[in-house]
């Protein structure tokens, strides 16, 4: 509680500001009139959002145990809908998580392998750059056809989204590693290959910290964006029903799990990311010394023969 | 001689960020008539910056108060323009366009503004300067256009916080001639804060000695003017060295004798 | 007023080494060149292998594809046959993505720049803005784009609504980063040559960010074309997201193929003209500064 109170003391015009939205959107959800359709609110209150919307959900829940199957007559409860959100959730999660892991991986590697020949890195950068430019969203029902609108083919969407920003943004990250420190390890004697793996690499790590998130927000986008236009499981295909009926109320509960849990990503991501980072030798004198350490015995070996 | 720059009982104190409370100015009190060269000598860290910092506007007293002319110091103002250690010329405007910053922000119109930035391009000899780019331009020549700008506004009070100490040394004495020349017909009062006692010898009419915050020396520096190096090697001069040195506590000082620190 | 006249050496340019200078960048540009358009058609190489080797009518190639576009861009029987008005090619729709994509990227970007750096004046602004961005920042915008279009009916002020929103967000971070790295001694001799205010604003912090902001704004639209042509695959009767959609119905692969491509080049264009227009307003910049 403490806590509470301190974070309000030191941010009040934050707490202020986000007390006169939801007042406000109170305000709309009683102002503004209601659609034909169903009955349902343009305007959500956050009452009806939290019961009957947060309920009805458990209708998404169809699996014959744990809770009573709306669908065939049972009662609508809250643990259904947590049942289904958790489910739902569960199954984007899980393209999602693959597909980031994969495209990471990929990205980095071609990245690295591409960018240890400056030809090599100024001939591919015409055609991973239009790549990056294509927008991805839009391509989405090209996607489906090619890769079938299933788990498998999503990841495999996803996981191409990420690839593009992640060689990208590794060529990039290599270019900008500044020259004197290459300058530096190739005079201590470090080979080509050995600076490029201790020096350059290490280097350039920091700064994919932006492509990371960069990619995290776009497969988010794009794993939503799949489910929405041709999946029958996930949040997205949740909210594409919704957007359909306009059940702007159960819009707003997928709305909030989707930002939710898309925090929790990036968070856990830059943790794991800061880790990593932390584990790999730093880019400065120290680093620099281990490779001074290999040329400067490689140097004394030849004095001694000399 | 009427008073230009009354400091009045002056402290300044902050809290640091590991939460020491720091005594960066006690109780410091002057005053400068117009047109003096003073130069504000002390160990980093004891002050210097403080006092041009409180006097430009940019840092506010804890207790006492500044004054030019008859008005009390709130804040910043071309009255008392300052030129920085930075290379604080903008380089996204042309040389003439930083000369004419501070008019262009007072509203002066640009025809007036054409004829003031002119002259004081010639007076500091970059008026085939005017339209390029300051990365055009060697450090040096920037700092002249930073000179320029101070002496476009007219200022009152010239102030100056180790403006020539990232440059060569030549260039620094080139830039000692510059200043002086543009000052002995200006008639300003100047503020020159630096740690180089040769500088101070070459530029001040007075010189203030800061140890920890407080105002321990305060040298009337009336040696013959161009202060060449024979002027500098007189028994005077000699003398008011070894003073100064003997306030920043340094009293030895040659590769076979090791310097002592005073308490 | 008279000032001995600038001592020889430090004023005259090194016209000597000009020349030779000239030369080597004059040829290393040709080779950066040269490298560019091998690595086009290098990138075309690979598409027509591709193309090839998968199943008939799966990818086209880039021939095909090139045949499709000039087919279709100003005029398309097939479309035509299918309903639509008479001379309805493909620029009108990818006029209408692009005008908006545009404008919402124009209105965010002016919204956003303005607050970010005023933020960084007037505190309570940035308690503000920062709780809005925070909660909304991390959440994918494309969440808000159903929302939009319900609540907006016509679908290009949606468009325009959420794009704007997603790009003053972003614009709001990175022009207060910007600012915040303007070296504050710029800023403080400002001061004391007497700017304030709105002239430090504009003469200052402005110029200053450019270079930064420029990254966000590429970002930014990069982002703005996929989330325009997914409100139109959505719900709309116009633009490139509903002509790709209205093609993914009868599984016409050519014609979504080779509107993704169109995408692609018109948000390369803008992308390149962004660069260009930041390049200029940033050509006082010393190597390793200004826009890449």
């Amino acid at each position: 509680m403490a806590k509470v109170v301190r974070f309000i003391r030191r941010h009040p015009a934050a707490v202020v500001t986000w007390i006169v939205l939801l007042v406000g959107w109170e305000i709309a959800a009683h102002v503004v009139p209601e659609s034909t359709r169903e009955g349902s609110p343009i305007v959500p209150s956050w009452e009806f959002v939290f019961t009957d919307s947060l309920k009805a959900l458990s209708g998404n829940w169809t699996k014959p145990y744990w809770a009573p199957n709306p669908i065939r007559g049972g009662e609508e409860t809250y643990l259904g809908a947590f049942l289904a959100l958790g489910y739902h959730s569960l199954a984007t999660l899980i393209r999602l998580v693959l597909g980031l892991i994969i495209g990471v991986l990929a990205g980095v590697a071609s990245g690295l392998l591409v960018s240890y020949w400056l030809t090599a890195r100024r001939l591919a950068w015409p055609t991973l750059n239009f790549l990056r430019m294509v927008p991805l969203l839009a391509a989405i029902p090209l996607f489906q056809f090619w890769l079938g609108a299933n788990a498998r083919g999503t990841t495999t969407f996803i996981a191409f989204g990420v690839w593009v920003v992640l060689v990208v943004g590794t060529i990039n990250a290599v270019g900008n590693v500044p020259d004197r420190y290459l300058e530096s390890a190739r005079t201590l004697g470090a080979s080509r290959l050995r600076t490029y793996l201790r020096v350059v690499v290490p280097g350039a790590m920091p700064e994919l910290r932006t492509s990371l998130l960069l990619a995290a927000g776009l497969s988010w986008s794009l794993a939503v964006g799949a489910e929405y236009i041709g999946l029958r499981t996930g949040l997205g295909s949740i909210m594409a029903v919704a957007e359909y009926t306009t059940n702007t109320g159960r819009m707003i509960v997928i709305a909030i799990v989707v930002g939710l849990c898309a925090l929790t990503t990036f968070a856990v991501l830059d943790n794991l990311f800061s880790r990593l980072v932390s584990w790999m030798p730093r880019l400065d004198d120290s680093g620099l010394a281990q490779v001074a350490g290999v040329g400067a015995a490689g140097a004394g070996k030849a004095a001694g023969t000399a | 001689m009427a008073s230009n720059v009354v400091f009045d009982n002056v402290s300044c104190t902050f809290r640091h960020r590991s939460g020491q409370l720091v005594e960066a100015l006690r109780e410091v009190s002057l005053e400068a008539p117009v047109g003096q060269f003073i130069c504000v000598v002390g160990r980093s860290g004891h002050g210097k910056t403080t006092l041009l910092r409180i006097l430009a506007g940019l840092q506010k007293a804890s207790g006492g108060r500044v004054a030019v002319g008859d008005r009390v110091v709130h804040g910043p103002g071309s009255d008392r323009a300052m030129v920085f250690q930075q290379d604080t010329v903008f380089p996204w405007m042309h040389v003439r366009d930083n000369v004419e910053f501070g008019l262009a922000a007072q509203g002066i119109g640009k025809a007036q503004r054409r004829r003031i930035s002119d002259a004081t391009l010639r007076d500091v000899g970059l008026e085939d300067f005017a339209d390029s780019w300051p990365r055009e331009l060697s450090g040096g020549m920037r700092k002249r256009v930073a000179l320029a700008a101070v002496l476009a506004v007219n200022a009152e009070v010239w102030l100056m916080d180790e403006p020539f100490g990232s440059l060569d040394y030549f260039t620094r004495r080139q830039l000692h001639d510059l200043l002086l020349e543009v000052w002995a017909s200006a008639n300003k009062t100047v503020f020159f804060v630096t740690h180089d006692i040769e500088e101070a010898l070459i530029l001040a009419d007075r010189v203030l000695l800061l140890a920890g915050g407080r105002l321990v020396d305060d040298l009337d520096v009336s040696l013959a003017r161009p202060r060449d190096e024979d002027v500098r090697a007189s028994p005077e001069a000699v003398a008011m060295t070894k003073r100064i040195l003997s306030h920043l506590g340094v009293t030895g000082g040659t590769p076979l004798q090791p310097l002592e620190a005073a308490q | 007023m008279t000032v001995a006249p600038p001592r020889a050496g430090e004023l005259s340019a090194p016209q000597t080494r000009a020349s030779a200078a000239e030369r080597y960048r004059l040829h290393s540009r040709l080779v950066g060149f040269a490298l560019q358009l091998a690595g086009i058609l290098i990138g075309v190489l690979i598409w027509q292998l591709v193309s090839a080797s998968l199943d008939p009518h799966t990818m086209p190639g880039p021939i095909e594809t090139f045949r499709y576009i000039s087919d279709n861009l100003f005029q398309s029987e097939y479309l035509e046959a299918h309903g639509f008005s008479e001379g309805n090619g493909y620029l009108p729709h990818l006029w209408y993505t692009t005008k908006n994509v545009l404008l919402g990227v124009g209105i965010g970007t002016a919204i956003g720049v303005t607050v970010g750096l005023a933020s960084l004046r007037i505190k309570v602004l940035h308690e503000v803005a920062s709780s809005i961005t925070a909660v909304f920042g991390t959440a994918p915008i494309f969440v808000a784009a159903p929302f939009f279009l319900i609540w907006f009916g016509i679908v290009s002020t949606a468009q325009i609504m959420i794009v704007g929103f997603y790009t003053a967000l972003l614009m709001y971070v990175f022009a207060r980063r910007a600012g915040e790295n303007i070296a504050s001694s710029y800023i403080e001799s400002a001061l004391t040559l007497g700017s304030r205010g709105w002239h430090v604003f504009r003469r200052v912090h402005l110029p200053a960010s450019v270079p930064e902001m420029t990254g966000g704004l590429r970002i930014a639209l990069a982002g703005a074309w996929g989330l325009a042509a997914i409100a139109e695959l959505l719900g709309s009767q116009q633009g490139a997201g509903f002509l790709i959609k209205f093609y993914s119905t009868s599984f016409v692969v050519d014609g979504m193929f080779a509107l993704i491509i169109l995408l692609g080049l018109i948000a390369l264009l803008v992308d390149r003209i962004v660069v260009e227009v930041a390049h200029h307003l940033t050509r006082w910049a010393e190597a390793g500064h200004g826009v890449r």
